[in-house]
């Protein structure tokens, strides 16, 4: 009875309606350890959940029919959208296709041809299931403005192109390969993370030093992560941020926070798993050496970098930049400090305008109010 | 009262009843953003599913069972004491060595400890899997599945450890390190509620009632067989692994009550009574699931899964009572045929709601129930408030004219 209703249709009492028929299904519970009623019930429910798929596939064709689609192509980016959010999804796709060229050029041939469908979180339509399992499902915030709705596009990207590049390289960008070009503002934070991260390797290369910077990017990789990222004072710090990854009753976690003692706290770095030992640049600074490996080879920078067979980013990157890894460094780390923010200093006018105003509102206060009289 | 007057009073208790209408609860739920909406057809489709794999995991449990007595009957392994490590020949070897170095502190600790009868781990590939969107015959998050001795010959207890296809794809293609390995499945959760069986005997009806409604959540992870062991609790200090209660979606309302001093919550954490419900069909999932699962059978509840008011170490609850109170008066309790309530005041010195508050302190910390005003916030409002008060009278009286 159960299948029957399923194929006839279901729609709102449905889950009351499953419930009911899997209640059916175990009248009681099975005291005995016999598996062939055990057996029994997983049949009977399978058949009830291919009978409520069926329905579930009907009903979603009829939709499907029901919805029209448009569909955007600008280059490798294939974006449907409903007509209407059309508008918005278009300048999104060109703004995303724009931004890939600006950093690829010529080899905007190399993306991979993606197809999504972006649709408004205040939409009420379902997404069709072929569309559900063809495309990739961006949904965009009620008040996003095209300029969101690229950025999402582009990371989408950027995420797939990780598939074109070596485990190590992949590992270096953090799974996330950098695309499009960075915008001053993420200039600036990178600056900000070199000037202000407390590892002395970092600071040595914000002063300069382009092989500490090298080290930093574990460029050539270290034989110890542990000791060629990080020095004693580091390693201390570094256990005490990270304090909580560690087990609370492990005495080198102690000795080595308290006590200081450096054996303790290189057994308990040494205990991470490969790849839980965090480096010393995050994964946004690595990627801004790459953007600025791809600003610097100009045409077929990309192709470059991807045709390079060697497993490793540095290889990768120089070639994508068609410089010496030194020149590579020296260009980031000009860039970098061209993006130092600008400190927020207070004008002579403006410190007088305030003083003026406060004297002024305390004058106005200490009056007398018109509503007393002698 | 001036008509004008009026006027003002009547729109000012029309505008808050507007905002009472407005924002106090109960507020209907904010709906799913579009890409997670499902058609009802969809959502049906998908709530069969799930109750699909609740049964495929009970049928397999016994299946596995079974099989798995078989071979250990032919092997002459039930007359072991300890636990005894069967692995499926197409693992590695490297998994049975990893799984062989941490389960020897457990053997050890349930072998001194005069345990009767073997408890078989069984290391397999979960092979069973449904297709389209339900996940395999193994409920979410479990990777350890017991079957106690009451399923079983009465003696034996099996702990069947399944390894999920994208484990087991890295396992075979040499990914797994011996520490991954190590760390897939702690050596107390491998054992579990076995480890009570084995050590105590079978519970008492009430005890196991108790547990078996919430699916051993109590006896599922007895630190007493690890090296580091369950140790007693100090009243007022929290365990050290209650730091990282915010892991798992912080405390639940039940233990807060309890640690805080109601008596009426602590009952309600440990049968289970959640003060709050509004997952209805995670409510309704549970109850099928406690439906379909066979008696003795019961699924490893992993820290992010549990949805029981004892919160995420509630698998501690049962291990830190043992550390607490000791051996002898622990075992009094399980073995009581008292209600569970009456078992513990006459095994304890304490009564249930008492113990479990001391031991609920120990894993929030003692919460301070009241306003949530600091104390020097509350002065300087009743300062301002005072100060406004006398300016304004002092400006009305000058507002004569005479």
């Amino acid at each position: 009875m159960c299948d029957r209703m399923f194929r006839t249709g279901v729609r709102g009492i449905g889950v009351a309606i499953l419930l009911a028929c899997i209640a059916g299904t175990s009248p009681a519970r099975l005291e005995a350890q016999d598996v062939a009623p055990y057996r029994a019930r997983v049949d009977s429910i399978t058949r009830l959940w291919e009978a409520a798929r069926e329905s579930a596939a009907r009903a979603d064709s009829a939709r499907r029919a029901a919805i029209s689609v448009d569909t955007i192509i600008r280059g490798a980016l294939v974006v449907m959208t409903t007509p209407q959010f059309r508008d918005l999804v278009e300048a999104a796709t060109q703004l995303a296709w724009e931004q890939l060229g600006a950093t690829l050029r010529e080899d905007t041939a190399l993306v991979r041809a993606r197809t999504f469908y972006v649709v408004s979180t205040e939409s009420n339509d379902p997404v069709p299931e072929p569309i559900r399992q063809e495309a990739e499902v961006i949904a965009y915030a009620d008040g996003s403005t095209f300029e969101d709705v690229a950025m999402r596009i582009g990371q989408r990207i950027e995420i797939a192109a990780v598939a074109d590049l070596d485990e190590a390289t992949s590992r270096f960008f953090g799974n996330h390969v950098p695309l499009r070009p960075f915008a001053d503002r993420e200039w600036t934070e990178v600056y900000v993370e070199l000037a202000t991260a407390p590892w002395s390797l970092l600071r040595a290369c914000y002063l300069g030093d382009l092989g500490r910077c090298g080290e930093a990017f574990d460029m050539p990789a270290a034989d110890d992560p542990v000791t060629g990222w990080y020095d004693a004072a580091d390693r201390r710090w570094y256990v005490e941020a990270d304090a909580r990854w560690y087990h609370e009753r492990d005495p080198r976690r102690t000795q080595c926070m308290e006590a200081g003692s450096d054996q303790a706290c290189l057994d308990l770095m040494r205990s991470l798993e490969p790849g839980e030992l965090q480096p010393p640049f995050s994964d946004r600074v690595r990627r801004s050496l790459a953007v600025a490996a791809l600003e610097l080879g100009g045409d077929g920078a990309y192709g470059r970098m991807l045709s390079d067979t060697s497993h490793g980013p540095e290889q990768r990157l120089t070639s994508a930049a068609g410089v010496s890894r030194d020149s590579l460094f020296a260009t980031w780390h000009a860039r970098v400090l061209a993006a130092r923010p600008e400190p927020m200093t207070i004008t002579r006018v403006a410190g007088w305008t305030a003083f003026f105003w406060v004297i002024a509102f305390a004058t106005l206060a200490a009056r007398s109010t018109r509503w007393r009289r002698a | 009262m001036a008509p004008r007057m009026r006027y003002w009073a009547g729109g000012t208790l029309v505008a808050c009843a507007l905002v009472a209408v407005a924002y106090l609860p109960p507020r209907p739920p904010h709906p799913p953003p579009e890409k997670l909406r499902r058609a009802p057809e969809e959502v049906v489709a998908q709530r069969v599913g799930s109750r699909l794999a609740t049964a495929v995991w009970a049928w397999q449990a016994l299946e596995r069972r079974d099989s798995l007595l078989e071979v250990a009957r032919s092997r002459g392994l039930l007359g072991d004491d300890g636990v005894v490590l069967m692995v499926e020949s197409g693992l590695p070897p490297l998994v049975g060595e990893v799984l062989e170095g941490i389960l020897h502190t457990p053997d050890s600790v349930l072998r001194s400890n005069g345990t009767v009868g073997p408890l078989l781990v069984a290391v397999l590939l979960d092979t069973v899997r449904v297709t389209d969107g339900v996940r395999s015959g193994t409920p979410w998050g479990t990777r350890v599945t017991y079957v106690l001795p009451q399923a079983t010959d009465s003696r034996a207890c099996i702990a069947i450890v399944t390894i999920g296809t994208s484990a087991a794809r890295m396992i075979l293609s040499d990914q797994f390190t011996p520490l991954q390995i190590r760390r897939y499945t702690p050596p107390a959760q491998i054992v579990g509620p076995c480890a009570y069986a084995l050590r105590f005997g079978p519970p008492g009806r009430a005890v196991g009632e108790w547990l078996a409604e919430s699916q051993y959540l109590g006896a599922q992870d007895p630190r007493w067989v690890t090296a580091t062991g369950a140790v007693p609790l100090t009243p007022g200090v929290r365990q050290p692994e209650s730091q990282v209660w915010w892991w798992y979606g912080g405390t639940t309302i039940e233990l807060s009550g309890c640690a805080a001093g109601n008596y009426e919550s602590c009952r309600d954490a440990v049968y289970g009574k959640r003060v709050y419900r509004t997952d209805k069909e995670m409510m309704e999932r549970q109850a099928f699931a406690r439906n379909v699962i066979p008696p003795g059978v019961a699924p490893q509840q992993r820290y992010y899964s549990i949805r029981h008011p004892l919160g995420w170490s509630g698998g501690m609850y049962l291990s830190d009572l043992l550390g607490d109170q000791g051996e002898e008066r622990f075992a009094r309790f399980w073995r009581s045929e008292l209600p569970l309530d009456s078992a513990f005041s006459e095994a304890i010195d304490m009564s249930l709601e008492e113990w479990t508050q001391l031991w609920a302190q120990a894993q929030i910390g003692i919460p301070e129930p009241g306003p949530g005003l600091p104390l020097g916030t509350a002065l300087l409002g009743i300062v301002l408030a005072c100060v406004m008060v006398g300016g304004g009278a002092v400006l009305v009286n000058r507002r004569q004219i005479h």
